[in-house]
């Protein structure tokens, strides 16, 4: 498979000459080479490799629309929309099934679009390639590639080049500075789980749909190694400097495990399996050395990110769709699909606070983001909540979209969005200081005066109501005319004798 | 015709079995016991408990009760499942199934165990306040009589219901391919499970029984023709199964633990509806006491 626009791709020749210039004028040592290069920004899927999720400095409630990106979902069944955004050197850039588009972080306006050939929208990753940062991201369905949405004039059995793209898969590097191809490696199998980069940006890892997981040199599209861990890697892979933490269910639908692989070779460092019958899981968050996954039994996890022994169960009331926790230095946060967003002591996992944002399950699809001192949290139905970290009451709200809101991204004083419904594509948000912030309590925190009165003005009426009712309709029926004479009761009988009754 | 076997013509009329489920399998006798229509009998259940002051009183005091004490426990809702606090089971006791999984999370033994004595406690009392109004006129202090007597055969009712809820899970998970099977099976499993056992507890309270003849009593009793056992445990499970299923769009759907008035309202009224309909239970078999078919006698032993 190549890439439709020949242009995009560099000869080596072009980087040998770029270098040459740049060493002739003296600024060569300026470039950023290979492992050197440190990629800044929200280079992944939930900000960085531990997937904290965290953005510190991100603009707070309440928001304003900054701008937006209208992009049909298109892909081969029309409907496959774009993938979260990554961030880097002030450029957003997200990719659709058919296209990759950057856009200029603070203003949306388009810096560049190369073509892809098809495959899932899955999260890019920024690493540090041999002449800068490059974003890499997988392409190609592989040999089960969807058939267009778009019907065929003419029907034909054989497949096209368009389809033969489509069914390789490869790993595709581009330059964040322009959308040059760098490099492309051909996968095992096709990929949902989107791409990670380690901390330094030297290595990216990608998971298979069949199990595999392939760790790439950044450098040179090189695979350093590729690793079997079971059932098919849909989960974005989180690393440590050590470990790729791997969250999968097990072969042929076996329990969901989370793996450490040793990033230098690939070998199985620890398995944590939560037990029989948990199936799915999210992907891990790493923060202080602890992972944390949300897996389908309503619960969070708190694990040894050393070697995978489990430190504490924390209860939820729902499950997740598959979203992981936001892990600060203090807390740990996590959402559930009916819209709960709970905080846990990152220690012993005791729960802090909730906040019952009851939006109606599955409702929360996406994983939530802290920006600032809130946590924000977008919903398929199209709204934004944000949420106070301190104390856990809801500050913020709006509708966004009238369609689904996912994939949240942070960068450049913007809170990014892909939306669907019907204006699919990005939406970025920045603080809007002429907006209004609300304090609301979660429901869930008991109000002994709010009981007590709803109580009362609902039940005291009704008795009196349906008493006196009552009253007069057995008046009406008259006493109940039974089968037979009830036998007494002795113990009423002799209750009627001592006239107690 | 295979040799041995009996020709339509000369069979012989079937006789009363013996044996451990004799019982359950006695033929039916096709008499007019007169039973009362179902709308009589729902309307004399209503009267019965909206005439008595001291029980439409302690409905919403109950539920406030029993919404304290979830809350403590660590329950967050929603409300509208108290709906079905004073159900028959195993309606009720589906119900209790989804407030206790939710309060006890990842102690099943323990939420099935509050599940079986909350049920049948609650049946317990309804059923004393039933058979007292019906039979002595009134609900007074010694309601506890009639209820302490139904108490072994409502824990016997309640655990039958949380035995045929899983069973009917279980076979429908099984089964699981067919859509909308799961639904059907819970629906069959609600409905026999009213049907079967509903009036147990009564006959607990007013005949001097034991608690394995109460059951099959109960059975023999809803199996009498043209007492529409069936068409009235359709009519109370079919909207008692839409609010369990609805509940995120009724009064009271999200989680919260303070109850809107609306939910009060919708919880209140519902349960005054479940204790009407224990009571027209308790009344309908009253009413036909007298008609149900005693058990076979044991077969006497061969030497």
């Amino acid at each position: 498979m190549r890439l439709a626009s020949a242009s995009l791709q560099i000869p080596p020749s072009r980087v040998a000459a770029r270098r040459a210039i740049a060493a002739a004028i003296g600024l060569y040592s300026l470039l950023p080479v290979g492992a050197a290069a440190q990629t800044t920004g929200w280079s992944q899927f939930q900000g960085g490799p531990a997937h904290r999720g965290v953005a510190a400095d991100g603009p707070s409630p309440p928001f304003a629309e900054a701008w937006t990106l209208d992009e049909p979902l298109g892909g081969a069944t029309g409907a496959e929309g774009l993938s979260g955004v990554v961030a880097a050197d002030g450029v957003v850039v997200t990719v659709g099934p058919d296209t990759v588009i950057a856009l200029d972080a603070a203003t949306g306006v388009e810096r560049w679009t190369i073509d892809r050939a098809g495959g899932p929208a899955v999260q890019p990753a920024t690493a540090a390639g041999p002449d800068g940062t490059i974003l890499v991201f997988p392409e190609g369905y592989g040999p089960n590639a969807p058939t267009s949405a778009t019907p065929s004039p003419t029907a034909s059995p054989v497949a096209d080049d368009d389809d033969d793209d489509a069914r390789t898969v490869e790993l595709v590097a581009v330059a964040l500075d322009g959308g040059d191809e760098v490099w492309r490696t051909e996968l095992p199998s096709p990929s949902r789980s989107g791409v990670t980069a380690t901390a330094d940006g030297s290595v990216v890892l990608v998971g298979g749909n069949e199990g595999s997981v392939s760790a790439v040199e950044a450098s040179s599209g090189d695979v350093r190694w590729t690793q079997d861990v079971g059932g098919s890697v849909d989960a974005a892979i989180a690393a440590t400097d050590e470990l790729a933490l791997v969250s999968a269910p097990g072969e042929d639908g076996g329990p969901f495990a989370v793996v450490g692989l040793t990033l230098a070779d690939g070998s199985e460092a620890w398995r944590y399996e939560p037990g029989a019958a948990t199936f799915f899981g999210s992907p891990a968050a790493i923060g202080d050395a602890t992972a944390y996954v949300a897996t389908d039994d309503a619960t969070v996890r708190a694990i040894d990110a050393a070697n995978g022994q489990e430190r504490w169960i924390a209860r939820m009331n729902d499950i997740t769709a598959a979203t992981p926790p936001i892990v600060l230095d203090d807390v740990v946060i996590a959402a559930d699909v009916g819209g709960q967003v709970y905080a846990f002591d990152p220690v012993s996992g005791a729960r802090r606070w909730d906040h019952a944002l009851n939006v109606g399950r599955p409702n929360v699809r996406s994983a939530p983001v802290s920006v600032g001192t809130s946590v924000v949290v977008p919903t398929a139905r199209g709204e934004l909540f944000a949420v106070e970290q301190a104390t856990g009451d809801l500050v913020w709200s709006a509708d966004v979209a009238d369609g689904l809101v996912r994939s949240l991204a942070v960068a450049d004083g913007r809170v990014i969005a892909v939306r669907g419904g019907t204006e699919p594509g990005l939406v970025a948000f920045e603080h809007d200081p002429s907006g209004t912030l609300v304090r609301i309590e979660s429901p869930t925190i008991f109000d002994a005066g709010d009981f007590a009165t709803a109580l009362a003005v609902a039940a005291v009426p009704m008795v009196l109501v349906v008493t006196l009712a009552g009253k007069a309709l057995a008046a009406r029926l008259g006493p109940p005319t039974l089968g037979r004479p009830m036998p007494r009761d002795p113990i009423e009988d002799a209750i009627d004798e001592d006239g107690t009754t | 015709m295979s040799a041995g076997r009996r020709g339509q013509g000369d069979r012989a009329p079937r006789a009363e079995r013996g044996g451990a489920f004799g019982g359950f399998l006695t033929p039916r006798p096709a008499v007019d016991v007169g039973m009362p229509t179902m709308r009589s009998s729902f309307v004399r259940g209503l009267a019965v408990v909206a005439s008595t002051p001291g029980v439409v009183i302690a409905i919403p005091v109950v539920l406030a009760l029993v919404w304290l004490g979830a809350v403590a426990a660590g329950y967050q809702g929603p409300f509208v499942l108290l709906a079905h606090t004073f159900a028959l089971p195993p309606v009720g006791t589906a119900s209790d199934v989804s407030v206790a999984a939710r309060t006890f999370p990842g102690a099943a033994i323990v939420a099935v165990a509050v599940t079986i004595v909350f049920r049948a406690l609650v049946v317990a009392a309804v059923t004393g306040v039933a058979v007292r109004s019906l039979r002595d006129g009134r609900v007074d202090r010694w309601v506890w009589v009639p209820a302490l007597r139904s108490l072994r055969a409502a824990v016997a009712v309640s655990l039958a219901s949380v035995s045929v809820l899983f069973l009917a899970q279980l076979i429908g998970a099984f089964l699981g391919g067919a859509a909308g099977f799961g639904l059907f099976l819970q629906i069959g499993a609600f409905v026999l499970g009213i049907t079967a056992f509903t009036y147990a507890p009564v006959i607990a309270a007013t005949e001097d029984r034991r608690l394995a003849d109460a059951l099959s009593r109960s059975w023999r009793a809803a199996r009498i023709p043209g007492t529409g056992g069936l068409s009235l445990a359709t009519l109370y499970v079919l909207p008692s199964l839409m609010v369990l299923l609805a509940a995120p769009a009724l009064p009271g759907g999200d989680l919260g633990v303070n109850p809107t008035v609306g939910a009060w309202i919708f919880v209140i009224v519902t349960n005054l509806i479940h204790v009407s309909v224990a009571a027209m239970y308790a009344y309908r078999y009253l009413s036909i006491a007298d008609h149900v078919p005693e058990p076979p006698a044991p077969a006497p032993r061969r030497r």
